[in-house]
């Protein structure tokens, strides 16, 4: 397992390529780069652009067919699936377009549910959580199960869910894509402000001008290639 | 582990009522095999008690050929034997028989016949083939009357004769010689058995060994306890108090083993018809499983993102499935409890669809009560609970190969 900069991000020509038929789409084409600790930077680039590929790529949910992506130091190429997805466990948050909050699990239970993975101690859990729903506004809405918040407070919860597990990186596709713009411009703030404070490296996708706005360092991406 | 279980659990809710028919499934199956087990218990406990209390006993005492020949001149003195009566422990009370095959004839016709020589007054209130309902006309045989008989009411019919009529009983003595004696229809006997209806001839005991030529010497001694435990202590005792070639110690189930296979093929049936209820549960909860686990690939696949790992995953799966099984089992087990609760004290009259009331040589009763078979209630559901954890093991498998990128971007569509 090479162990490479310290840097959260490091991609060194980096491509991903899906085969149709007898076609090629390079999704990803020879793409270099870093992002550096505490970076709250966007992806920005139209649908199709390659954007969400290379979050998965970083994240770890998918292999480089060329080149080599480093997260923490560690060279994902590298790693076996168990170890991946440990990875993913301990240094990676992840924020979805969808939301994708689990229905079963009130907000308080989707939270947990991170730390439960990692098989923290039960009793520090409430220690954990608690201060971070607060920070999110979330803490009356606690026992609600997902089916009963907004947009806008689901994706709020996500977030929580993305930083309960003390991350090095947090990853973040379209986070804002199904909310108003005025939800998702309280939804940057409080995203920048858990950057800031917690120094927490964000990596977002978007093509939301407002979105570009926000980030500290804009990223843009077409046809799978950094321009 | 334990979040994993809630989630598992939780999960059921998610499609009310795709879990509610699986659950329904289980829990059917299960009240159905239960209450069949039940039943078959019940039914067997009544075969074996009426078997043992009309035929041979817990007990029974042969010549040691007998059994395998059911020839007439296998007999054996009553004398070799009585003096070990006296060493049972928990003796309810023993009845000495004869059974000769013969030809009866009228003077209108002849039909075979099996005469059963008995001791008449020990055998009344004790013997389920002997009620006093049975007796349709007339009385029983009177101890010491070598003329008195009870004749089966079909055999009567068949050989048109009526109470109080003559007839002529045909059999081979002990010296293998046909030897004949005339007797008097005293009573008619309708048992409900076709095998009594259609042959029996009951004549007291002196009668019967008179017929066959002998002074004091019986087929059979049949010995009721007061419990099934005390068969084996009594069976070593009696073996070692009776010294005679001629007697043999036999079991109820040496006796009529006939019985036992009949049993044995209705418990079979009901194992294959258990058998076919289980693949079908599985069935069910295979295909329950594997619609939902394809409905929620995206969140499937959010769960490996997040750090979730295969067998984690898997055992998530396996959780839903334990959680039907409990449900299906709970229901299962509550709804046939009571039913059970119910037949067991007031029985199910089969009347209506038994045409003869033999069932492996023993008269049944119409009126099955369930008995609780304890074991067979704790292996069906175990059986059940395994079954749908086996069922789940697949859907558990389709789980874990989920490609998380593949997932998400596809439920991330909706």
């Amino acid at each position: 397992m090479s162990n490479q900069s310290q840097s959260p991000i490091l991609l060194k020509e980096v491509s991903r390529i899906y085969h149709n038929g007898e076609f090629e789409v390079h999704a990803v084409d020879q793409v270099d780069l870093e992002i550096k600790a505490g970076e709250f930077t966007v992806l920005s680039g139209p649908s199709g652009s390659g954007k969400t590929t290379l979050l998965n790529l970083i994240g770890g949910l998918d292999r480089p067919d060329l080149g080599e992506v480093f997260v923490d130091g560690l060279s994902t190429n590298q790693l076996s699936e168990k170890e991946l997805t440990l990875l993913r466990l301990h240094k990676i948050g992840f924020i979805f377009q969808a939301y994708n909050l689990l229905p079963v699990l009130t907000v308080y239970e989707n939270v947990q549910l991170i730390l439960q993975i990692q098989g923290q101690d039960k009793t520090e859990h409430e220690a954990q959580i608690l201060p971070i729903l607060e920070r999110l506004g979330l803490t009356d809405l606690r026992d609600r199960f997902p089916w009963q918040l907004s947009g806008g407070q689901q994706q709020r919860v996500a977030v929580a869910r993305s930083i309960v597990g003390h991350p090095k990186l947090v990853l973040a596709d379209e986070p804002t894509a199904n909310l108003d713009s005025d939800t998702a411009r309280s939804l940057m703030d409080l995203m920048h402000q858990l950057n800031q404070e917690d120094q927490v490296t964000f990596l977002f996708s978007s093509h939301d001008p407002m979105v570009v706005e926000k980030a500290s360092r804009v990223i843009r991406i077409r046809d799978g290639k950094i321009v | 582990m334990s979040y994993i279980f809630k989630f598992g659990w939780r999960n059921l809710f998610r499609n009310k009522m795709r879990s509610f028919v699986t659950i329904l499934a289980i829990a059917g199956s299960l009240f159905l095999t239960i209450f069949v087990d039940n039943l078959q218990t019940g039914s067997y406990q009544a075969f074996i008690r009426n078997g043992v209390q009309s035929g041979s006993g817990h007990l029974a005492l042969y010549h040691p050929e007998y059994l395998s020949k059911r020839e007439t001149k296998f007999v054996f003195d009553r004398s070799e034997v009585s003096h070990a009566l006296q060493d049972i422990r928990g003796l309810r009370h023993a009845r000495y028989r004869l059974n000769l095959p013969g030809l009866t004839r009228s003077s209108r016709n002849s039909a075979p016949t099996l005469v059963l020589g008995m001791e008449i007054d020990k055998e009344l209130g004790n013997n389920p083939n002997l009620k006093p309902e049975f007796l349709i006309e007339g009385n029983w045989p009177r101890k010491g009357k070598l003329k008195d008989a009870v004749v089966g009411y079909e055999l009567a019919e068949k050989l048109s004769l009526k109470l109080n009529k003559k007839f002529v009983v045909m059999v081979q003595d002990i010296n293998g010689q046909v030897y004949s004696r005339l007797y008097k229809i005293r009573g008619l006997l309708k048992t409900g058995m076709k095998d009594l209806d259609q042959n029996a001839i009951i004549l007291d005991l002196k009668s019967a060994q008179r017929l066959l030529q002998v002074d004091d010497k019986v087929h059979e001694l049949a010995i009721v306890l007061e419990s099934d435990d005390l068969m084996a202590e009594n069976m070593t005792q009696l073996k070692k108090s009776i010294h005679s070639e001629s007697v043999g110690v036999f079991s109820w189930r040496e006796a009529m083993p006939q019985l036992i296979s009949l049993i044995e093929l209705d418990r079979w049936n009901g194992i294959m018809m258990a058998s076919f209820l289980f693949l079908i549960v599985g069935i069910g909860i295979v295909n329950t499983m594997v619609l939902s686990i394809t409905e929620r690939s995206a969140e499937f696949g959010i769960l490996r993102a997040m750090g979730m790992n295969p067998s984690q995953i898997r055992a998530m799966v396996l959780c839903e499935g334990a959680a039907l099984a409990m449900a299906g089992i709970f229901f299962g087990v509550l709804t046939s409890t009571l039913l059970c609760l119910y037949t067991g004290s007031y029985g199910i009259d089969f009347s209506r669809f038994v045409q003869d009331l033999n069932a492996g040589g023993v008269m049944v009763d119409p009126i099955i009560y369930t008995a609780w078979n304890l074991k067979g209630t704790i292996t069906l559901c175990t059986t059940f609970f395994i079954l749908s954890i086996l069922a789940s093991i697949y859907p558990a498998w389709l789980a874990t190969k989920i490609v998380p990128a593949l997932a998400i971007r596809e439920g991330g569509n909706h």
